[in-house]
Formats: C-alpha cells, structure tokens, sequence
C-alpha cells in the first residue's frame, strides 16, 4: 500500500491503495467515480476508457502508479455540465441503448475528436475499432461522431 | 415444448418461459391476456395529499407535475422512455411536461419482468387504459365546474379545453376535483383513435440519455451500499459438483480479504436443481480489485459431479443416436398432415443443425448488491426478472418474499441472461453469511 496523489478532473485525491491497482478501480470503488465501466478486465472492451493528458487510454490495464502527475479525465469531468459537443451529439441522436459502453465510447472518440476535428468514417473506424457495444450501436456511434464534429465547427465558426 | 402456452397465466408463464427456450414467449406475445380489463382498480396506490392519483402509474400535483411510471427493467430496449409515452399520449400531456420514474418491485404495477420482447405488446393496451382513465376523471371534473357535458370537453398539453365556451383549465388546477371522482371502469373509458395520437409515432428522445452520457450511476454494478464488502464467488465449473475443500487460509492472508467460507449448500431454481444457487467459495474484500486478486490465489478441490464428463462432442453423439434410432424424439409441432407432404413431395431436404452453447456476454458483468437486515433484504438487481429474484431470494434465505425488497436497476445488456436470478441469491447468501452488506461481481477472466 503506498499513497499516491491524483489528478482526475481537475481536482487532486489522495488514495491509498497497492501499486498494480488499476486505475480503473482506484476511480470505481476509492472514489466513486462509477461512470467509467468494467466490461472485461483485460483491455479488449474499452467500456473503462479515460483519458491521461487528453489521451485515450484502458483504465482496466493503467496501474495507479502510471497515473501519478498527468491530468486523468473521467467521463463525469469531460465537459462542466455535459454539453460536449459529444455528448450532445449523443443525447440528439439517441445513440446509446443500454448505455454501459457509452462512456467509453466517447472518452475514444473525444480523444479522436481532439486530435483530428473532422474525422472521416474510416478514421472513425479505426479509431473507435477497440471500443465494444453488445446492442451493436456502431452506426449512431459513427454518426454521432460526425454530429459532434459539426457542431464543434458550427460553435467555432460562431465564436 | 408443447403449446399451452395460451392456458398459462402470468405466474406460471414467467416460471415456465424462462427454463426453457424464447419459444413460449413468443406463444405469449401471441396469446397474451395481459391487456385484459380488470386490473387497473387495484393499482390504485396509498392517495397522497394534493395529488391526483387515479392509478399507480401517474401523478398529478397542484403545480402540474405529471409524474409517470416505467415499472419494467431498461435493458436498453427503450422502455422507460416508450412506455411513458403510451401514458402520456391518452393521458393528453406534453412530453416535456412529464417526469419519468423507475420504481422498485411492487405487485401494485402488475408485472414487471422484460424478456421476450414482450413488454411494450404486453403493456400496450393496458398503459392506454389507464391513461384514459385518468383523461377522463380530469374531463369530468373540468366539464362538472363549467356545468358542460363532458363529451364537449376535449384535452391537449395537460389542459381540458370547452371550445363552444372558449374556456381552458390546466389539470394541475383539477386536482382536487378530479381526485374526488370515483374512478370508472377501465373497459368503459374511450381510448384515442391511433389517427389522434400526437406524441406516439413521433421520435422523442430516451429520458436518460443525459445520464450516460455523464456517468451518472444508472446501473446495478455502480450501486454503493455505505459499509459494503466487494465480494466475488468462485461457483463449481461443472453443473451439479460441490466444494471438497479450498485454500482459504492463503485466499484470507490477500491483501484487502475481510472473509472467505465456502458454500455447499444448493437453492434450486423453479425445481432445477443446477440453476439458482450452486455451491462455491465466496471471497469478500474491501475492493473489487482486491477481491479478483485473491480470486487468483484460490485453489479448490471440486467434486465435479455426475456431469463432469458431459461435452458438446457426446451431445451431439448422443442426438445422432436419438435421430437414428427415434428413441426419446418427441413431436413438437404438427400443423396439417407433415407425413403426407412428406410423401408427396417430389425432392427431399435433408440437413442436420446444431446450435452450440454460446455466452450471453452482456458487458455489465453479473452483479447484485444486497443489504440483510434481520429477516428482511433489500437489493439492487440488474434484473430482467424481478418478481423470480424475490421469490427466490427468499427461498434461500428462509423468508417471505414480501420481506424482499428489489430496486430495479437498468441493465448493462440482458438478452435473456438476466432472467435467470442466480447473481442475487449469491448476493443474499454472501451478505447473510458474511452480516456486511455487499455487492457481488463477476470475473470475466480467471
């Protein structure tokens, strides 16, 4: 057990936990932090997707250790008050069924979003092929992304 | 699977459909009798001051708050949404006006299970009759205080409307009037015309989208109990084994372990002696993390059992031999003269089908948080099949149902595998034995 000094969405939490403690459950059960999921333990869901320095990464395979002194983004501190352009996209096209990879698939494509602000449909692809939805949403996921790229542009192009 | 499926009534559906395959759901979506009149004068809940409350399912208060019911399990079908929808549309209410509840297992709302793709053509009907009927007691009291007949009233966005007069009234301000009616014969009232429908047929969007895509803690897994354990259970890999023994002094020494004990005792589920509860070894830890952690230093000695050596190779010998030799094939369907077409046809298909064992793979893993207190539990289930848990929770545990307590969460994926309420009996069990409240969860990967 040793203590480690987090920063996850602004706002530093000590926890004290052993070394290997995925990230994942450092935010699930230390901090409550539940909007990122566990689907599968072994990197090959994405459903427990956050971000470390704006980079998408598998909370399930990140131990607390490797997460010390980078900025940690949860799916509950993406946006203030959920008008990501994501997650707006998200409510307008009703993309999510029974919701429980939701987050992490917009934790991915936010990451995407980031670095390429008009992804086309193979970028998409590409870039959302690791994240997994069992009511196989992929389309509206497809779509949403696209949604969101625009209204990002709109809301720039307004500025 | 013969076809009484029409004959069974609720009780003895859900008991019956969810041991054997999709087929007699479907016999039930075809034969159902759920729509049938009668029910609607006994959901009426405990009357609350200041609120019209014709039945269970809507509310209405003084300021105009209409508060409807989804009392089945969302497993991402979209019934907390659709199924408010058919309240609000013969209840005559704006959509942005209404506020959506989830509600825990309660006989009051009828039945309360999603599985078969039955709940939105099981509940169709009788959600528009009680909508109905509470648009009609509203009318009624408008058209009483304007001294109108009622037929001349009509309804639009949560108002009654005398047109020949031009007078409006808001239901909010026909609480107290419409409460004092009594309540009509559901199979009297006068449903909508489909052609007068406004808000059915149209897209509204699913009234917790805001909540995931924030990650707000919708589903059973994220549920918090304050002094919880995490507790994970290592079941038998064979059907029908048992515990021999298990390292639980090392799987006690792991960090974080606050208990482990092996359970050998079975709960079977609807007479099924290798559904409900199975024997295993529970591990109890103050993390899930660390509770999958010591899951990895367990080692037990099972006692397999009479199927240990059963495999999909010796099925499928098996039914081979079966087809051969015509010993133990029943006839399940016999629509017309099969024989006879047989005979004359003019050219033969013949092919075998096989249809492997195949995981439900539903991305929230199996998990259920339970509280024990006394005799009574409260749970928070994932459940496709609450009315099941209940039942069986207490048959475990030795109680009555009426003292299990079940918060209906929404579903990370069902598809079926959520009928079954084996994850909440272990729940039960662990946190009975354990006397932690806790929350139970699946590893994937062992």
């Amino acid at each position: 057990m040793s203590t480690y000094n987090l920063k996850i969405n602004g706002t530093k939490h000590s926890v004290n936990v052993a070394s290997e403690t995925p990230l994942l459950w450092v935010l699930r059960d230390t901090l409550g932090l539940v909007g990122t999921k566990f689907g599968c333990g072994i990197g090959q869901c994405g459903a427990c997707t956050v971000h470390l320095n704006g980079i998408a990464v598998r909370g399930c395979q990140t131990p607390v250790s490797a997460a010390v002194g980078l900025e940690i983004t949860t799916i509950e501190g993406l946006s203030q008050d959920g008008t990501h352009p994501l997650q707006k996209a998200w409510c307008e096209l009703d993309v999510a069924q029974c919701g429980y990879c939701q987050a992490g698939q917009i934790m991915t494509a936010a990451s995407l979003l980031a670095r390429n602000p008009n992804p086309s449909d193979q970028d998409i692809d590409d870039a959302m092929a690791g994240n997994l939805c069992r009511c196989a949403t992929y389309t509206r996921i497809r779509a949403g992304i696209h949604h969101a790229a625009n209204l990002a542009a709109n809301k720039e192009a307004k500025v | 699977m013969n076809t009484q499926s029409s004959e069974l009534n609720r009780r003895a559906f859900l008991k019956v459909s969810t041991l054997v395959s999709t087929g007699l759901f479907l016999g039930y979506y075809i034969n159902s009798s759920d729509d049938a009149v009668g029910e609607v004068s006994k959901l009426k809940p405990e009357a609350l001051d200041s609120t019209f409350s014709p039945n269970a399912f809507i509310s209405i208060t003084k300021d105009g708050t209409v508060t409807l019911v989804s009392a089945r399990p969302e497993i991402g079908q979209g019934i907390k949404t659709s199924l408010p929808m058919i309240l609000a549309e013969e209840l005559g209410v704006n959509w942005k006006d209404v506020k959506v509840v989830s509600v825990p297992l309660n006989s009051i709302y009828g039945g309360q299970a999603a599985g078969g793709s039955t709940s939105t053509p099981t509940s169709y009907l009788r959600l528009r009759r009680l909508g109905a009927t509470a648009r009609t007691l509203l009318v009624q009291a408008a058209a009483n205080s304007w001294g109108v007949p009622a037929a001349e009233c009509k309804v639009k966005d949560g108002s009654v409307i005398h047109t020949p007069s031009a007078r409006t009234v808001k239901f909010g301000d026909l609480v107290d009037a419409a409460s004092k009616l009594p309540v009509p014969n559901e199979a009297s009232v006068r449903l909508k015309d489909p052609s007068e429908f406004t808000l059915l047929g149209s897209r509204v969007s699913g009234v917790d989208n805001d909540k995931v895509v924030t990650g707000k803690p919708l589903f059973g897994i994220d549920q918090v109990v304050p002094g919880m354990v995490y507790a994970v259970y290592a079941k038998c890999p064979v059907w029908g084994g048992k515990v021999v023994s298990a390292n639980l002094d090392v799987v006690k020494a792991q960090p974080g372990v606050r208990d482990a004990f092996i359970i050998n005792e079975t709960v079977p589920y609807h007479n099924n002696p290798v559904l409900g509860l199975v024997p295993g070894v529970a591990i109890l830890a103050d993390s899930t993390w660390n509770a999958f952690s010591a899951r990895k230093q367990l080692q037990v000695v099972w006692d397999e059992g009479a199927f240990a050596k059963d495999s999909w190779a010796g099925y499928k010998e098996k039914a081979k031999q079966m087809v051969q030799t015509g010993e133990g094939l029943k006839r399940v369907r016999n629509d017309g003269d099969v024989d006879k077409a047989f005979e004359s046809a003019t050219t033969l298909h013949e092919a075998d089908y096989h249809f492997a064992f195949i995981g439900h793979t539903n991305l929230e893993p199996q998990n259920t948080t339970a509280l024990v207190t006394g005799d009574k539990v409260q749970l928070w289930s994932p459940t496709q099949n609450p009315t099941d848990v209940q039942n069986s929770v207490a048959e475990a545990l030795g109680i009555e149902p009426e003292n299990v307590s079940i918060v209906i969460t929404r579903i990370g994926g069902g598809f079926g595998r959520r009928l079954h309420p084996d994850p909440a009996i272990e729940a039960a069990v662990i946190a009975k034995k354990s006397k932690s409240p806790c929350k139970t969860c699946l590893v994937k990967r062992r």
